[in-house]
């Protein structure tokens, strides 16, 4: 025995203090791309990628960052917290910053990547974590589960509800906004939640949750829920003929959902989703790079656009800085995302501005990217409707701006 | 140092570090699983719901007073964290353990699931003690005011291989011990057992304790690796991988509850760390699971009682069974060759 445990514990330990490798100035810049390939965010894990291997083509093309090629190194995190760890681990020591992080990751990293002054970007993670933890070596991209929990409430008061449903999946980036719209819509709206039912995913039927949720005759449902359990949900909904409007999450803004609801009236699911914009030239340039690099053109709702965002802010902070060190690149993210500074699209603009010694302000195909400094999060995150119609949902229509009165 | 330069060529020694840690949780959690399952007979299947027990006890224990918006955060330093993760556990463990001992394999299987998915319902509603499904984002860790950085991970290593060979120490006891003994022989026959002398409600209640304690010494090392506690990290995922490794090392080996965690990680990671162009990423992660559950038909195909086994373990193969033999497997020959049917069955 003692021939087997010897080695196996010398390895360890001797590992463990074997010097780690020095960074490789003359090879390429390595950017991680951390995502749920496989698990509970696999659905979203191949258009993510596909935006992240856009944004590496477009910095190639355009001389690669301080001269140096991009490479996009990318790992599965199987949608959990433990495989986010391992993950990150196995890439740490060869990345210069790390993207692609969604909730579970980045609270599970939100210490480690700060000691390794490991620049990251979240373009996914909604959790409420962030809304107050990150702005130094972590930043979100997209909005807060807490922006969708108001915007969602605040989309029922517009529609002159004052009944609403809640049935939501005990997860934690379905609870997260659910807890907020709750929060919002009875204290500050004033409206009546008639049935708050919580569920675990993974059920073989939700045919008692259903029928709590709309016994007591609201006007819309809030359904916060993955696709697994939102499907089976919505097709009970239909067997029974319900006709409340359900305000769905994030989470439920995919094909399979839309497909799902395909017989419903239009109007009858609403989605408040975070919304690209589609007017600006970044988006024209992002739609044409996707189509170069992953050779179709970009999906939406898919997080792609703000998975393309955080590699161009990412280089642009190390063109600012002359260095791809972690505290140089930290420092110049607000200088490349915040006002003020000449407007640029795109990452070759960008280059050419800080080339002319000019400051900038980058806004991309995901929208205005302007960062708080003390939390690292959106200013002003752009959320619009969607509906449902013949099966597929809707492009985003009528942006909402958020009412600050329901802010929390 | 040649074995170094190959894994240092597939990974960073930080990652090394990392997984071997890693290794280190799931091969202790492993190895007690085997005290019960392998040695008691006692089919657990909610061994993550201890370790989730212990976890969320070290963890809201010693989280400093007002760095989360919990009702209880009373800042007690690491070692009473520990302490107090095992102490709970066990607690938690007798008192599940009185109604769930009363039933045996399968329908013990399911009650000690079903308490590892109530532990995990409490964690998400009890919100007000454990965060609900946001959980909490930093754990205490012992000696962060001592090392810097990668040092700390070195001794987490360090100290996690520690309380393997503890926990693997514990085991070989018990293995050589009457009690050891008494375990195998209620697993192989209980009526034998009981006309033996042996009392088995208790002996199943000490062992499920026991185990419950063990585990909760081990949670902290679990947390001081993940720096996050959320219901999520605590579904039955963690208890299939150490039932999967369980079965690959052998159940009711020694050791082959270690090999076996070993084989089935170290396994995952090679074929994670396999050099693909990103546009076959996607292949190779739909080929994972494939490749996992291919090489536990491989193992038991050709090694049906798993890397090693028991036989090996207790050394039973080259001697026969004596009058006074009570070991499990001796009381089982004993028993095939005394019953009518030739198959123990006792009335």
């Amino acid at each position: 025995m003692r021939r087997i445990l010897l080695p196996l514990v010398a390895v360890v330990v001797l590992g463990g203090v074997v010097l780690s490798c020095g960074d490789d100035d003359e090879g390429a810049v390595k950017l991680g791309f951390l995502a749920g390939l496989s698990g509970d965010y696999s659905e979203w894990g191949p258009p993510s990628q596909d935006g992240a291997e856009a944004a590496i083509g477009v910095i190639n093309a355009e001389g690669g960052i301080l001269g140096r090629d991009a490479e996009l190194v990318v790992q599965d995190n199987l949608s959990t917290a433990e495989g986010a760890v391992t993950g990150y681990n196995r890439i740490r020591e060869e990345i210069h910053a790390l993207g692609g992080v969604e909730s579970d990751g980045a609270v599970a990293l939100l210490n480690t990547v700060a000691e390794d002054e490991m620049p990251t970007m979240c373009p996914a993670c909604g959790t409420t974590v962030l809304d107050t933890e990150g702005g130094n070596y972590i930043w979100r991209i997209t909005a807060s589960d807490t922006t969708y929990g108001i915007i969602s409430a605040q989309l029922a008061r517009d529609l002159g509800y004052t009944r609403v449903a809640m049935l939501v999946q005990q997860t934690e980036g379905t609870e997260s906004p659910a807890v907020v719209f709750k929060d919002v819509w009875e204290n500050k709206i004033g409206g009546e939640i008639t049935a708050d039912v919580r569920f675990q995913p993974g059920l073989d039927s939700y045919q008692a949750q259903v029928e709590q949720a709309f016994a007591g005759d609201p006007q819309a449902v809030y359904l916060g829920a993955g696709p697994q359990a939102g499907i089976p949900i919505i097709r009970e909904y239909i067997a029974r003929g319900y006709d409340a409007t359900i305000l769905v999450s994030p989470d439920l803004q995919v094909p399979d959902i839309a497909e799902a609801a395909a017989e419903l009236p239009t109007g009858t699911i609403l989605a408040a989703q975070v919304t690209d914009d589609f007017e600006s030239p970044a988006y024209t340039a992002f739609a044409a790079a996707h189509q170069t690099y992953a050779d179709k053109p970009p999906p939406t709702g898919f997080y792609e656009t703000n998975q393309f965002d955080q590699y161009i802010i990412l280089a642009l902070a190390m063109t600012a800085a002359e260095s791809t060190d972690g505290p140089d690149v930290a420092a110049q993210i607000y200088n490349v995302t915040n006002a003020p500074g000449t407007k640029v699209y795109t990452y070759a603009e960008g280059v050419a501005a800080l080339e002319r010694g000019e400051t900038i302000d980058y806004d991309g195909p995901s929208g205005s990217i302007e960062l708080n400094t003390s939390t690292g999060n959106l200013v002003s995150p752009k959320v619009a409707v969607q509906h449902i119609v013949g099966g597929s949902y809707t492009a985003r229509e009528g942006v909402i701006e958020l009412d600050a009165s329901l802010g929390r | 140092m040649s074995t170094l330069a190959a894994l240092s060529a597939m990974g960073s020694p930080s990652f090394w570090v990392s997984l071997f840690t890693l290794i280190g949780v799931y091969a202790a959690v492993t190895m007690l699983l085997n005290v019960e399952a392998g040695w008691g007979g006692m089919w657990d299947l909610g061994i993550v719901g201890l370790l989730a027990i212990g976890s969320y006890t070290y963890t809201i224990v010693t989280n400093p007073p007002g760095e989360f918006d919990v009702d209880l955060a009373p800042g007690w330093p690491v070692w009473a964290g520990i302490l107090a993760a095992m102490v709970m556990t066990g607690i938690v463990a007798f008192l599940v353990g009185l109604p769930a001992l009363r039933a045996r394999r399968e329908y013990f299987l399911i009650i000690t699931f079903a308490f590892a998915e109530v532990f995990r319902q409490l964690a998400i509603n009890l919100r007000d003690v454990t965060q609900g499904t946001v959980g909490f984002s930093s754990v205490a860790r012992p000696f962060e005011s001592f090392f810097e950085r990668d040092a700390l991970r070195a001794v987490l290593l360090a100290v996690t291989w520690g309380a393997v060979l503890l926990v693997y120490a514990l085991t070989r006891r018990i293995s050589r011990s009457g009690y050891g003994r008494a375990l195998r022989a209620m697993r192989d026959n209980e009526p034998v057992a009981l006309s033996l002398g042996i009392r088995v409600s208790r002996l199943r209640l000490q062992t499920f304790v026991l185990v419950g304690v063990a585990v909760g010494g081990v949670a902290p090392l679990y947390m001081w690796w993940l720096r996050y506690a959320n219901p999520s990290v605590f579904e039955p995922q963690f208890t299939f991988t150490a039932w999967t490794a369980l079965v690959l090392g052998g159940i009711a080996s020694r050791f082959g509850a270690v090999l076996g965690v070993a084989v089935l990680l170290l396994f995952t990671e090679l074929i994670e760390l396999i050099d693909v162009p990103l546009e076959f990423r996607n292949v190779l992660v739909a080929v994972h699971p494939l490749a996992i559950g291919l090489l536990l038909v491989l193992v038991l195909r050709f090694r049906p009682e798993g890397l090693l086994s028991e036989r090996g373990t207790f050394g039973e193969r080259s001697r026969r069974p004596t009058a006074l033999d009570v070991t499990g497997a001796a009381v089982a020959a004993r028993l095939r060759r005394l019953s009518p049917r030739g198959d123990g069955a006792t009335r």
